[in-house]
């Protein structure tokens, strides 16, 4: 109602005035529905009459248009708010008429999240308007989904109080939500272990897929020993990409974590940033332990390549080589500097490494493996020969002895650093006879019992060696992983087994099966050539001892080897995202539209996809159509948006078009929807006047052209059909029956005449070709067609314009008025008309007559249709003698007379070319 | 026409006035003026020329040349001899006359549909019959031919009609097959309502009159005539004029 009165003159209380005449309205047709009511018990009759006429009055008024008595300043009301925020634009309804009129309702949206705020929905309808009233209606959109649109139709319905039925308009209330989309990629980051003291940094992606700009405003901030705290202070516009560097750097051997939390926008939860990572303390000699701290590239556009770092990290005590390292392979991409790659303790070697899937909405991944100098976890078993000839002397002490030492020692060489990731487990066999070999402890990180379980004693009367490294293996076989165990045999002769047959290529094979790898160290008879094969057919090595202080460098030198050449996977993991777009139609036909006029459909637009759909390419016809809104907006995943395409043809005939969207998936991809219409203009023609001449003369009857044809209208061929008494008018010139006259038509080249005789009326068809019609000045005259004036049946004939049509049937052509024409000036007129059917109609002739039957011919010029009747002379039917298609030529029908009285009976014989009339007289 | 009229009358006049002299040289010379008076009746035929044409409300309907007609006349007729066996005579006619024609159209031509929905022509013919009844007046001059009562007359002849009556019937001539609506081939309009006949004409008349005395106050007359048309037929058409011939019998009294 605010509107209302900012419309009406100041002390002019417009809301009061309203609402008053609303309750005159009201009170006015509650006493009419009483009176109504009252009355209907004694005038039912005469009301239902009442009602029958006023729903023919009702039914030949079909509404009056609401352009006649108002004015509605807008038809389109579009909006384009910011998700959580909202907006109103107006309409005011101006009375341009002379009466009160009454909007009734329907100015009250029903869905869309559009909202009627003024008038009060609630009271305001109806509403009376005076002539030179203007109402204003004031419509809210408040959208609380992001990316979503939103569309409506308000129907006015007007009351003219004319009686009619109301008159209606439409107003399109359009929105689009607008919401900003950050993405933050990736969204996890593992520092991994980094030594207290050093630094380790990763970028990560911030993106806007929305379709509004944002300025980044954190929620969380990042956590010491994380930096920065903060983000650059910057205004990411939609489809805008910053890159930010994260850094860790621990001061404690602890795991830490933190989150990074952005402001979303108000209608979508914030995005955050998970990291972690742990400190590690410093350690003594542990030798190289290598860290590698793979990317996962989480989800990257097809089509598109994202880089992360790889980074080798040293956290050990010595320098690491990599000596092996698999090229990368497509999708992922990167270039290794050449091996071997040289880390010194606590330094890191960051790659890049990049992924660039190339087909969608798949995961991808990548294992490389890698050969490193490298002290990972091992599981390792340490196998002693316990037969009786390990009590030899052995420099200065027995076998067995020197055996336990050095075993001690190296025993004390497992690494138990759970920082590094480095957790050693052990386990001391012993073999002698078959039924000596035996787990005697482990496995376990526990050093010193592992070391207390070394055998000091050997009393076995043989050497089953083979046997007992098959049982280790295949003890070794459910424990860590394969190349992760390790075998350390110690043997002082060939093998000698009689409780088993096992055989040196059988140990090797338990082995190899178990990815063990195995070490021998011989002393004293040993085989070395078994001993040997062992060795290098698992990936060990063998050596010969042949004091303890030797065989204690063995064990050292078998440590020391374990960080070589250690196996590594790294798994590279992408997976590939695109936006998969999907057309609600791929086709619309927006049928017959008239020229100026529009006609819309609804697009919606999905994303099937995993990815936002942006930078969508819209190819748009450049004429008759428009879309709108004329950029696609960014499109979530599972979301969809709607855009309208209007058909508003600018001129006629069939305007096909095609609207392409074209976007990236993997590869450039167009989506075409098939855009059909008709343009299509109404004009009318019209035949207007009176014309009077004497039969002989002749006369010209002109025909008017109300409306424009562009030239674009391209009416290069029409017809127009008159229809007359075919007996009165002819045209004069069958050639040229529209002769020129400086009319419109005056520019076809030519006329072609065809008529179509009924017993007593043409229709004389003049088809125009060789020209086009053009007419940019409003009304104006087509032409004239000339008569001949005939002496015929009567004195007056209208002239119709029967049909009419241009070019191809559009611009459609609307026929008015109606002319009349006089014979006139032929003296006695009315007693000289004449009958001249027995020339153009059927020739029929009585040629026969007896009592029972008259016989006629009939002389057909060519195939017709033919009725026959038999009339007396009162005009009344009393016999159809024929009815039906015939054929060229003469026919004899007979015409039975036995059961009539006597008098004179009329024969018509009625063709479409006119009719003829035969008497015969019956006597009885 | 007004030189024939003034010449016509002067004669009149001047026989008038030789009649006159005669009476005043003779005024009671012989026997003395002699008044005769007489009615004579007979036939009247008229000779009609020059086109005319017939109308309908301003509508030229058809035009019309040549035709001929015979119709009854009586007359009272009185004679002045101022000297009965004198040279002059003059003569006073009052006649009642029923004169007209049959007349015959050029053929009307109009255009009509004729066979297989062509073009064709329709032809009309109209038969016209003109009857008026037409008072007379008639002052003539008398001379004696030989010593018989035989005069050579002339003098005008005022005529008015007092009543005109035209028929029309119109004839479909071709094509065959082409009726009126009632089905017929011929339309008769009787008492047409054109004004065909001027209502008043002046002719020159000149011919003989016979006098056979059958007592010595009883006479038969004869009267032959010819008629020379001074003024048109037709009340609009100048072109047609009807020339007559009149013969009647009778008989005078002398007083």
């Amino acid at each position: 109602m605010n509107g209302m009165k900012e419309q009406r003159p100041a002390g002019d209380n417009a809301m009061e005035s309203i609402m008053s005449r609303n309750k005159q309205y009201h009170d006015q047709q509650s006493r009419h529905l009483s009176v109504w009511i009252g009355g209907i018990g004694l005038r039912f009759g005469f009301l239902l009459f009442l009602a029958s006429l006023a729903l023919v009055a009702g039914a030949a008024d079909l509404g009056a248009e609401t352009s006649d008595f108002v004015t509605i300043s807008e038809r389109d009301l579009s909006y384009q708010v910011a998700c959580g925020d909202s907006l109103s634009r107006s309409i005011s309804i101006e009375s341009t008429g002379r009466d009160t009129i009454v909007l009734l309702d329907g100015a009250i949206p029903t869905a869309g999240g559009f909202l009627l705020v003024t008038p009060d929905p609630a009271t305001s309808f109806p509403l009376t308007i005076l002539p030179s009233d203007t109402l204003t209606f004031t419509y809210r959109f408040r959208p609380t989904l992001p990316g979503a649109t939103a569309s409506d139709l308000l129907v006015l319905r007007f009351d003219t109080l004319q009686g009619a039925l109301p008159a209606l308009d439409t107003i399109r209330l359009t929105g689009e939500s607008l919401a900003p989309s950050l993405e933050i990629n990736p969204a996890s980051i593992d520092f991994g272990n980094v030594t207290i003291g050093q630094t380790s940094c990763r970028t990560v992606d911030i993106t806007n897929n929305g379709n509004l700009a944002i300025d980044l405003s954190l929620i969380d901030s990042l956590a010491f020993p994380f930096s920065p705290e903060g983000l650059p202070e910057v205004r990411l516009d939609p489809g805008q990409r910053i890159q930010v560097d994260l850094c860790f750097a621990p001061i404690a051997a602890d795991d830490f974590s933190s989150r990074l939390s952005l402001f979303n926008g108000p209608c979508r939860d914030s995005v955050s940033l998970e990291v972690r990572g742990r400190g590690l303390a410093a350690t003594a000699n542990i030798g190289p332990v290598l860290q590698i701290i793979a990317p996962d590239f989480d989800t990257v556009r097809c089509g598109t390549v994202n880089c992360r770092s790889l980074v080798f990290r040293n956290v050990g005590t010595d320098p690491l080589n990599i000596t092996e390292l698999d090229d990368l392979v497509a999708p992922f991409s990167g270039t290794f500097s050449t091996l071997p790659i040289v880390i010194a303790p606590n330094d890191e070697r960051t790659f890049t490494v990049c992924y660039g899937p190339d087909e969608a909405e798949r995961v991808d991944s990548l294992l490389l493996n890698l050969v490193a100098d490298n002290r990972v976890s091992l599981s390792i078993a340490t196998l002693f020969d316990v037969s009786g000839s390990m009590r030899a002397d052995f420099g200065g002490t027995d076998r067995i002895g020197a055996a336990n030492a050095a075993g001690r020692s190296f025993l004390a060489n497992l690494i138990n650093d759970p920082g590094r990731n480095v957790e050693d487990e052990g386990a001391v066999f012993q073999f002698g006879t078959a039924n000596d070999i035996a787990l005697i402890d482990g496995y376990s990180s526990d050093i010193p019992s592992l070391q207390g379980a070394v055998p000091s004693t050997a009393t076995a009367f043989e050497t089953c060696l083979f046997q007992g490294v098959i049982f280790t293996a295949s003890s070794l076989a459910t424990r860590n992983q394969p190349g992760r165990r390790v075998m350390v045999v110690l043997a002082d002769g060939a093998n000698n087994c009689n409780g088993s047959n096992a055989t040196l290529q059988q140990a090797i094979i338990a082995a190899q099966s178990a990815g063990v790898r195995v070490y021998t160290i011989g002393i004293g008879a040993a085989d070395a050539g078994d001993l040997t094969a062992l060795a290098t057919q698992t990936g060990g090595f063998y050596s010969e001892a042949l004091s303890p202080t030797e065989l204690l460098e063995s064990y050292q030198r078998i440590a020391n080897s374990l960080s070589r050449d250690q196996q590594n996977v790294i798994r590279l993991r992408g997976r590939s995202v695109a936006p998969l777009l999907s057309l609600s139609s791929e086709s619309f036909d927006f049928g017959e539209v008239r020229v100026g006029e529009q006609e819309c459909r609804t697009l919606t637009l999905r994303n099937d996809g995993d990815a936002p759909l942006q930078n969508v390419t819209l190819a748009l016809p450049n004429d008759h159509y428009t879309v709108t809104p004329g950029t696609v907006p960014t499109i979530l995943p599972g979301e969809s948006a709607a855009m309208e395409i209007c058909f508003r043809p600018g001129t006629i005939r069939r305007l096909d078009r095609e609207i392409s969207f074209s976007y990236s998936r993997c590869d450039e991809l167009a989506l075409d929807v098939e855009l059909e219409g008709i343009g299509y203009d109404s004009v009318t023609i019209a035949i207007d006047g009176s014309f009077t001449a004497r039969p002989g003369s002749r006369i010209r009857v002109p025909i008017r052209l109300l409306d424009n044809v562009p030239e674009s209208y391209g009416v290069d061929s029409l017809q127009i059909t008159l229809g007359y008494n075919k007996t009165m008018l002819f045209p004069a010139d069958e050639t040229t029956p529209w002769p020129a006259s400086g009319g419109l038509l005056d520019p076809f080249a030519t006329q072609t005449l065809t008529m179509t005789f009924g017993p007593n009326d043409v229709a004389a068809e003049v088809a125009f070709e060789g020209g086009r019609l053009v007419n940019t000045s409003g009304p104006g005259e087509l032409g004239e067609m000339e008569f001949l004036v005939l002496h015929g049946n009567a004195r007056t004939t209208p002239i119709t314009i029967l049909a009419a049509a241009f070019a191809n049937g559009n611009p459609r052509v609307g026929v008015t008025g109606g002319a009349e024409f006089l014979a006139d000036s032929l003296c006695f007129h009315d007693d000289r008309l004449v009958d001249g059917s027995a020339l153009f109609g059927p020739a029929a002739k009585l040629v026969a007559t007896t009592p029972q039957e008259a016989t006629i011919t009939i002389d057909l010029p060519n195939d017709s249709h033919l009725g026959v009747g038999l009339y007396d002379a009162a005009g009344r039917l009393r016999a159809r003698i024929a009815e039906g298609e015939y054929g060229e030529g003469m026919h004899r029908l007979g015409v039975p007379l036995g059961d009539l009285e006597s008098g004179v009976y009329l024969i018509a014989v009625v063709s479409p070319e006119g009719r003829s009339i035969l008497r015969v007289a019956v006597n009885r | 026409m007004k030189r024939t009229l003034s010449t016509l009358l002067l004669l009149v006049l001047g026989a008038t006035g030789l009649a006159a002299q005669d009476m005043i040289l003779n005024p009671s010379g012989g026997d003395g003026p002699l008044f005769r008076i007489g009615l004579l009746g007979g036939v009247i035929s008229q000779n009609h020329a020059g086109e005319f044409t017939l109308t309908e409300n301003g509508i030229r309907c058809c035009t019309f040349d040549g035709g001929s007609g015979l119709g009854p006349t009586v007359a009272i007729r009185g004679e002045y001899l101022p000297d009965p066996e004198g040279l002059l005579a003059i003569a006073l006619r009052l006649g009642l006359s029923s004169e007209g024609a049959e007349f015959r159209s050029d053929p009307e031509i109009l255009p009509i549909l004729g066979v297989g929905n062509g073009l064709s022509q329709g032809t009309f013919e109209n038969d016209l019959k003109v009857a008026t009844t037409t008072l007379e007046i008639a002052p003539l001059a008398m001379v004696r031919v030989v010593d018989l009562d035989l005069f050579l007359s002339l003098g005008p002849v005022i005529s008015r009609s007092i009543s005109t009556r035209s028929d029309l019937t119109e004839h479909l001539v071709e094509p065959q097959g082409l009726t009126y609506l009632d089905g017929t081939r011929e339309k008769s309009r009787e008492d047409i309502p054109a004004t065909l006949v001027a209502e008043t004409r002046v002719s020159l008349a000149a011919g003989i009159d016979l006098r056979l005395p059958v007592t010595d106050r009883i006479d038969l007359a004869s009267e032959v005539h010819y008629r020379h048309p001074l003024s048109g037929f037709g009340e609009v058409d100048n072109e047609w004029v009807a020339t007559g011939v009149v013969g009647t019998l009778g008989i005078m009294f002398s007083l």
